[in-house]
């Protein structure tokens, strides 16, 4: 039984997703602007928190920074500015993940739980840790040894050359990899035009491991010059 | 204003004058005076050195002399004869002291036996020093001889040669005289005179006048005379201009003469009657004087010199009046001569302004070819006239001369024009080429009208394209700024609306329709989400308000990776896609993400609107340094829109609008490519539709 704060100064939308944390299992407390959300934040055991940004009284920023004096509790931001600079700006100030306004419900659903996760079972700190043959980086787990790939705790199916491709990448998190160097290192195979399906196989992976494949979180694509695994 | 005052009245302005005339007369006098007995005053310390005693002296000595000469040949035993003895005597009779004062012994320089004395004393040295002034010398009388002499002041001794050159005589001392049988002297002089003396002799006239005349006292009235003259002419000419009632300075009828006329006649009158003073004075001391008409004459040359005077001072007056009244220089018959030649010279030169304006509007009416015809005639003519002048006349070097700068002055004239017009030219090109507000400068086009009227123009048009293009940037970013505002604004509806869609769905509502309404509404919602994303990107692109993180990137890379992205959907829509890239990736500036929008754009295009079944072309080319990549596709609708209309905002190829797609993609993909320094094209062939992209290309 987790609870999570949600704060936005629309009712409906607060309602909306009260009713689908709710019929999720989760217990919600409703608060309407900045202010209030961080008083009950300081009354209640909260789990996570969804904050809008743009709010009367206090707004969401600000409501971040003061939450970030006394808890680490994730936030999750909802905006309707979709500029790089308010991401970057939510992101720096503590939230651990935003999403844009109009949003899809089921990836706010994602979200929420992706974060529960690594909140309460991974231990609330998004830590590498190097064990014999697992490599990590964010929630993403590769044993290698075991050839398995779990995400936030859930276990993905992964096609062995689409596994290969993600230990490349995890291997050297930040690193650039062009489809010519990806295919020459998984494949075995010197490139001739068949990168395409390096490309392919990308977008299947992160179909599997992204919460939202068109915005991706750990496999970057750095257009016109190739793919890389985003250090989280 | 001017001060009412003594000097007003015009009897204090004549005493004034009076006084000062008669100073200057008697300053004149008093000069004339002190110039003549100027030793008297400063020449001589004691009475012995002046002028005329030593004249006085000299003429006594002289007959003195001659006494002796006589007195000498008696002795030797000649005889004077008759006369000379009758002359001797009176000569004797004259140097008594009854009849002068002069005072004398003669002795015999060997002896010391007294020979011939004045009054019997025996010395003058016993008659009381103040009284007279002694000299004594000895001298031998009759043989003498003055020769060549020369004296030899270190051994102190004088050597006399004779006409020859040979020596003479060695003789000690420094003598001016070699007695000839080189014996001593043979008199002894002793004479002087006795000041106390009662006999009026030149002697005792020039002691008399001396102490009298000499007067040091006299020199002092001299100077006291000048300054008040001096001072008399200042008052006068302070009176000047000045008239009892007068509220200004006045001018009476002489300062209305024109002052140079004036100047001439009174200088003149004034050399005239100083002239005539002179000479009366000069006559009088040379003929009259010591009688009555000399003192009648200098009183004629005072009358004469006052005139002179009366006349300066009038001048002077005159001359301060003008001052005061500011028409010393105006009043003057050359400056009213000038004047009027100066007026003169005025309306001639407006006369010919008038003249050549009056040409030039007439040339400048005449049609552009006329005035052209005009020209040339007249360049012709003038070369004509002056190549016959160089052929008929004696002064070809002259007519040569103005031919050079006749030709060379109209060729600089076509010179100024040229490179005016060239100026004209710059700006036209700058202002088409996108610089509206270029001023053309039209200070040097003063002689060229045509060329001034079409450069003003010019800027007139530069400056309404500025303001019209000012005016469209401005609504522009207003129109920018506004759709992204309400854009923003929708977002937050849109967003409960999406959210409630899904639940509805989630509901287990009974009935077909109910379920096929919330499907239509869930349709529109998500493309009503896409709109507003769509706007925003669409509006910020046209007016260049996204930032640009340009960085050098693969395109062969890009499309491959957007190739692997849309690898399904392509499938999906039953199409194939067939790829013609460059052998070697090529590079391009640009924002990576800017870039992936726009293939993104025209691939989902190709994806929504081309045919099922057919083939998408892409093709990446490298031609003229530039990187091209077209998408070639079949449409499966007629497109009856020009190409250009396809990239307006909003415009599908579809009128009916049922298709998914917001009809901004393409005008996306447009300002992208646009701001990130390449361009975009359309072709429309039939059902073909052809998208090209290019993008300059980096090493």
């Amino acid at each position: 039984m987790y609870n999570i704060l949600i704060c936005d100064d629309d009712r409906d939308i607060v309602s909306a997703l009260d009713i689908y944390l709710t019929s999720e299992g989760y217990h919600t407390i409703l608060t309407y602007d900045g202010a209030q959300a961080v008083q009950a934040a300081r009354e209640n055991d909260i789990h996570l928190i969804l904050m809008d940004v743009m709010m009367p009284n206090l707004d969401g920023i600000r409501a971040t920074a003061r939450l970030r004096e006394v808890s680490n509790v994730p936030i999750i931001l909802l905006t309707a500015k979709s500029e790089d600079a308010d991401k970057v700006l939510g992101l720096n100030i503590g939230a651990d993940d935003y999403v844009t306004k109009p949003f899809n419900p089921m990836e706010v659903m994602a979200r929420v739980k992706s974060q529960l996760r690594r909140y309460t079972t991974l231990g609330g700190r998004g830590t590498v840790q190097s064990e014999d043959g697992v490599l990590r980086n964010g929630g993403i787990a590769l044993d290698d040894s075991a050839k398995t790939v779990t995400v936030d705790g859930e276990a993905v199916g992964l096609t062995p050359l689409e596994f290969n491709i993600l230990r490349l990448l995890m291997s050297h998190p930040g690193q650039v990899y062009s489809t010519a160097q990806i295919y020459e290192q998984v494949w075995n195979d010197p490139a001739y035009g068949s990168e395409n399906t390096v490309a392919v196989h990308i977008r299947h992976i992160r179909e599997k491991i992204e919460i939202d494949p068109a915005n991706p979180r750990y496999i970057k694509v750095v257009w016109g010059l190739g793919y890389k695994m985003e250090k989280v | 204003m001017m001060k009412q005052d003594i000097r007003s009245h015009w009897w204090f302005k004549a005493l004034t004058l009076l006084v000062t005339l008669a100073c200057a007369v008697a300053l004149t006098f008093g000069c004339l005076y002190c110039g003549l007995h100027w030793d008297s005053f400063f020449g001589s310390d004691a009475l012995p050195n002046s002028l005329a005693y030593n004249q006085a002296m000299n003429d006594k000595y002289s007959q003195l002399m001659e006494v002796l000469n006589d007195f000498d040949s008696k002795r030797r035993g000649q005889s004077l004869g008759y006369v000379g003895e009758q002359y001797y005597q009176e000569q004797l009779a004259a140097l008594s002291p009854e009849n002068t004062n002069f005072r004398y012994i003669i002795r015999d320089n060997v002896t010391g036996e007294i020979l011939l004395s004045s009054s019997g004393e025996d010395s003058l040295e016993n008659v009381p020093p103040e009284g007279l002034y002694r000299h004594v010398r000895t001298i031998s009388p009759g043989r003498i001889y003055y020769g060549y002499r020369e004296y030899d002041d270190e051994k102190n001794f004088t050597v006399f040669f004779d006409d020859n050159g040979a020596v003479l005589a060695q003789v000690p001392g420094d003598e001016s005289i070699l007695y000839q049988d080189g014996e001593s002297c043979q008199y002894a002089l002793e004479y002087g005179m006795d000041a106390l003396g009662e006999v009026q002799d030149a002697l005792w006239e020039a002691a008399h006048t001396y102490y009298t005349q000499g007067d040091i006292r006299l020199l002092y009235a001299t100077a006291a005379l000048a300054l008040i003259t001096l001072a008399g002419t200042v008052l006068l000419m302070c009176c000047a201009g000045r008239r009892v009632g007068a509220e200004t300075f006045t001018l009476n009828w002489t300062d209305r003469i024109p002052y140079d006329l004036y100047l001439f006649v009174v200088i003149w009158g004034a050399v005239m009657c100083f002239a005539l003073g002179a000479s009366l004075v000069t006559e009088g001391y040379r003929f009259h004087y010591g009688d009555p008409s000399f003192y009648a004459m200098l009183g004629a040359a005072g009358a004469a010199l006052a005139g002179g005077f009366a006349l300066s001072e009038a001048a002077l007056m005159s001359t301060a009046a003008r001052c005061k009244a500011h028409t010393l220089l105006k009043n003057t018959l050359i400056w009213r001569i000038g004047a009027r030649c100066w007026e003169l010279l005025v309306r001639f030169l407006a006369w010919c302004f008038s003249l050549v304006h009056g040409m030039g509007r007439a040339v400048g009416a005449l049609p552009l070819t006329g005035r052209v015809i005009g020209f040339s005639l007249a360049y012709l003519l003038i070369n004509f006239f002056l190549a016959m002048g160089l052929f008929e006349s004696y002064s070809t070097g002259l007519y040569l001369l103005l031919l050079g700068l006749f030709n060379g002055y109209v060729l600089l004239f076509i010179c100024r024009w040229t490179m005016q017009w060239h100026t004209l030219r710059r700006g036209a090109q700058a202002i088409v080429g996108g610089a509206p507000d270029t001023v053309i400068d039209t200070s040097e086009m003063k002689f060229f009208p045509d060329l001034r009227a079409h450069a003003e123009a010019l800027n007139d048009l530069g400056s309404a394209i500025n303001t019209a293009v000012d005016e469209r940037l401005k609504s522009e970013r207003m129109k920018a700024e506004l759709i992204t505002n309400v854009s923003h604004d929708l977002k937050t509806p849109l967003t409960s609306i999406i959210n409630y869609v899904d639940l509805l769905k989630k509901e287990d509502i009974q009935g077909e329709k109910a379920r096929e309404y919330i499907e239509v509404l869930d349709r529109k919602s998500q493309r009503l989400k896409k709109l507003t994303e769509d706007l925003v990107e669409a509006s910020k692109a046209s007016t260049g308000a996204l930032p640009v993180n340009a960085e050098r990137l693969g395109v062969v890379q890009l499309i491959t990776q957007a190739l692997g992205e849309y690898s399904e959907k392509f499938a999906a829509a039953d199409l194939t896609p067939v790829v013609n890239l460059t052998e070697e990736e090529v590079y391009v500036t640009a924002d990576g993400r800017h870039l992936w929008r726009i293939v993104d754009n025209l691939l989902g295009n190709c994806v929504k609107y081309a045919m099922a079944g057919t083939r998408v072309y892409l093709d990446l080319v490298r031609w003229d340094g530039q990187v091209t990549l077209s998408v070639k596709n079949i449409s499966a609708g007629q497109l009856n829109i020009p190409a250009e209309q396809l990239m307006e905002r909003f415009v599908r190829g579809d009128e009916s609008r049922t298709t998914e797609g917001s009809g901004l993609g393409l005008s996306i993909a447009r300002s992208l490519t646009e701001l990130q320094g390449g361009t975009f094209r359309l072709e429309v062939d039939g059902d073909l539709f052809k998208a090209v992209v290019s993008f300059p290309e980096v090493k």
